[in-house]
């Protein structure tokens, strides 16, 4: 059986990478921007994100609204997204399911919060004003955290598709995330995927990590500057073989980069992988229909 | 108030007034009509940005300091030959071929810019740059010498009726003749521009875009990474390189590089370019291969 999922896999904008992406957009099929890298920009550089745009398909990536707080996101970084993406018109656009402030101050880093019922409610009503604000509700990324947050009264799955339930948007699904918190807190990750709303998964983040020391024990840091492990490419296709849609995969590298060949060829894997899900999953369909 | 009955420090005044608002005129028609959201263009291909950029003569020296640092062009000072290993296989851009068939006989880098034939090869881009509205067709080209007619008109009408009406009562009409005759000339040149406002803007997007390699070059070492190395002199010119490691581009193309950043050390040889004989030796490296001998592969095809 022929594969007729239009499977998409790209690569994130990186200005040190863009000799890179705009020589090979063969074989690159979308590129992700970081929103927040334009909220600001001026005229000129925001006509250059039109014009890239214009050449590939495009999506936006935030990390600054903090959807996942008891806090309500600031209106203002709202709007900016708004602006952005009408003046960019992305396919979609994504946020963290983190806190990145509290009590006013920011904490410069992408944080798991408690996992309570107040922040369930939080994000919600979050996901409500920005999609309210920006027209359209983002898709929302499960983060990695070292730590097991503090005052926690769910799990990570159940705490995930409790705001899933609660909020009508689509999930972007950090594949290494989700590995470096299995490995870091000893669960299976492979049961984790499967229990996320397989149709409610429109895309994938792929990166790599390290291993660092943390309160006296191993844990996988995910610092986007190594290269995609085994264990994130089996994760997507066990992805491709739930997920009945497209998907839309992005690797992302925040430094140390490569040459272009190499990161090229992490897409080709994961093309690879996404390929070897879908049979799985044809082959499932037609074992069933049998 | 008839403007013609002004004498003739007030008319000067008026006229000069006037041009500037026919100027502005014009120019704001055609950036209007030649502006546009962003074409999909091939913004990986550093001779089509190079030709966007400064045409041939910049796309060309992209070319030869691309080829020399892939070791496929060896450099004796501003004398160039291909390498003796480099085969026709070895490169799939037409317009790299050419230059290294060029310099299957040595010459100096420079003489690419005299070569008709090699000026030829840059036709597709032009063509495929005027379909995407980033230089003026022939329609844009005859919308502008309608907007500049109609500038001229208005120009040499006013200007002249005042002419007349001066050598009628005797008076000086110099001054008003230079002005007229400078309103005209910055008309046109402000018409003529080599890009559209849509090429213009584009090519800013460009740079824009590849903003970050103006970092990474001093990272970068010969050899090692020619993709960028060609993309940075296509975006910010071969005259950018001149204070990077790519510093033999100085040496190469030294009036190009003039303008830039070398001083005094204009035209002497580098670390990346000095050759002690002519003795064929490696070839390999960016720059770096001396000698002298015929090409191989790329001058017989």
């Amino acid at each position: 059986m022929k594969n007729t999922i239009r499977d998409r896999v790209g690569l994130g904008w990186r200005r040190e990478l863009a000799v890179g992406i705009l020589s090979h957009l063969d074989r690159i099929d979308v590129v992700e921007v970081i929103a927040d890298d334009f909220f600001d920009a001026g005229r000129d550089e925001r006509r250059a994100l039109r014009t890239l745009a214009a050449q590939t398909t495009l999506v936006l990536h935030g990390v600054s609204l903090g959807l996942a707080s008891s806090v309500p996101v600031d209106t203002k970084l709202l709007e900016k997204t708004a602006k952005l993406c009408e003046e960019v018109e992305p396919e979609y656009w994504s946020e963290h399911l983190a806190f990145v402030r509290g009590g006013g101050v920011e904490i410069g880093h992408l944080t798991a919060p408690p996992r309570t019922d107040a922040t369930i409610e939080g994000a919600a009503s979050n996901l409500e004003r920005a999609r309210a604000v920006v027209g359209s509700a983002p898709l929302v990324e499960n983060i990695a955290t070292l730590i097991d947050p503090p005052g926690s009264d769910y799990d990570e799955i159940d705490w995930i598709n409790s705001i899933m339930d609660s909020a009508p948007c689509g999930l972007l699904l950090d594949l290494h995330n989700l590995h470096a918190n299995a490995t870091n807190f000893g669960y299976d990750e492979m049961e984790f995927l499967k229990r996320l709303p397989a149709e409610r998964i429109v895309a994938a983040h792929l990166a790599g990590g390290k291993w660092v020391e943390a309160l006296g024990e191993r844990r996988l840091l995910d610092d986007h500057l190594h290269d995609v492990p085994d264990a994130v490419y089996r994760l997507l296709t066990e992805l491709a073989a739930l997920a009945l849609h497209p998907l839309t995969v992005i690797l992302e590298r925040d430094g140390a980069y490569p040459p272009i060949e190499v990161l090229l060829s992490q897409l080709d894997r994961a093309r690879e992988a996404l390929a070897e899900g879908r049979l799985r999953q044809f082959e499932r369909i037609e074992k069933e229909a049998a | 108030m008839n403007p013609f009955d002004l004498r003739g420090p007030e008319f000067l005044l008026f006229y000069f007034c006037f041009s500037l608002v026919v100027i502005f005129t014009i120019t704001i028609l055609r950036r209007r009509a030649e502006s546009g959201p962003a074409p999909k263009i091939d913004l990986g291909d550093p001779y089509l940005i190079a030709y966007l950029r400064g045409g041939e003569q910049e796309a060309l020296g992209v070319a030869v300091i691309s080829l020399v640092d892939r070791g496929m062009l060896v450099m004796n000072d501003q004398v160039i030959r291909c390498a003796d290993h480099v085969t026709r296989d070895m490169v799939k851009h037409p317009i790299e071929y050419e230059v290294l068939k060029k310099f299957g006989d040595p010459g100096e880098a420079h003489s690419i810019f005299k070569d008709d034939n090699l000026k030829s090869m840059f036709r597709p881009y032009r063509d495929k740059l005027e379909r995407a509205g980033l230089m003026p067709d022939a329609d844009v080209r005859r919308d502008r010498r309608m907007r500049l007619l109609l500038a001229l008109m208005a120009l040499g009408v006013v200007g002249v009726i005042k002419i007349v009406f001066g050598l009628s009562l005797g008076k000086p009409v110099g001054f008003l003749v230079v002005m007229m005759i400078a309103a005209m000339v910055i008309a046109a040149f402000t018409t003529f521009k080599r890009l559209t406002a849509r090429g213009k803007e584009t090519l800013a997007d460009v740079t824009n875009l590849y903003s970050g390699l103006r970092t990474r070059v001093n990272s970068l070492s010969p050899g090692s990474a020619s993709a960028e190395l060609a993309m940075f002199a296509a975006v910010f010119g071969v005259a950018a390189l001149a204070t990077t490691p790519f510093g033999y581009a100085r040496t190469l193309f030294p009036q190009a590089t003039s303008s830039s950043s070398c001083g005094s050390s204009c035209g002497s040889s580098d670390s990346s370019s000095s050759c002690g004989s002519s003795d064929g030796g490696s070839s390999s490296d960016g720059g770096g291969g001396c000698g002298g001998g015929g090409c191989g592969g790329c001058g017989s095809s």
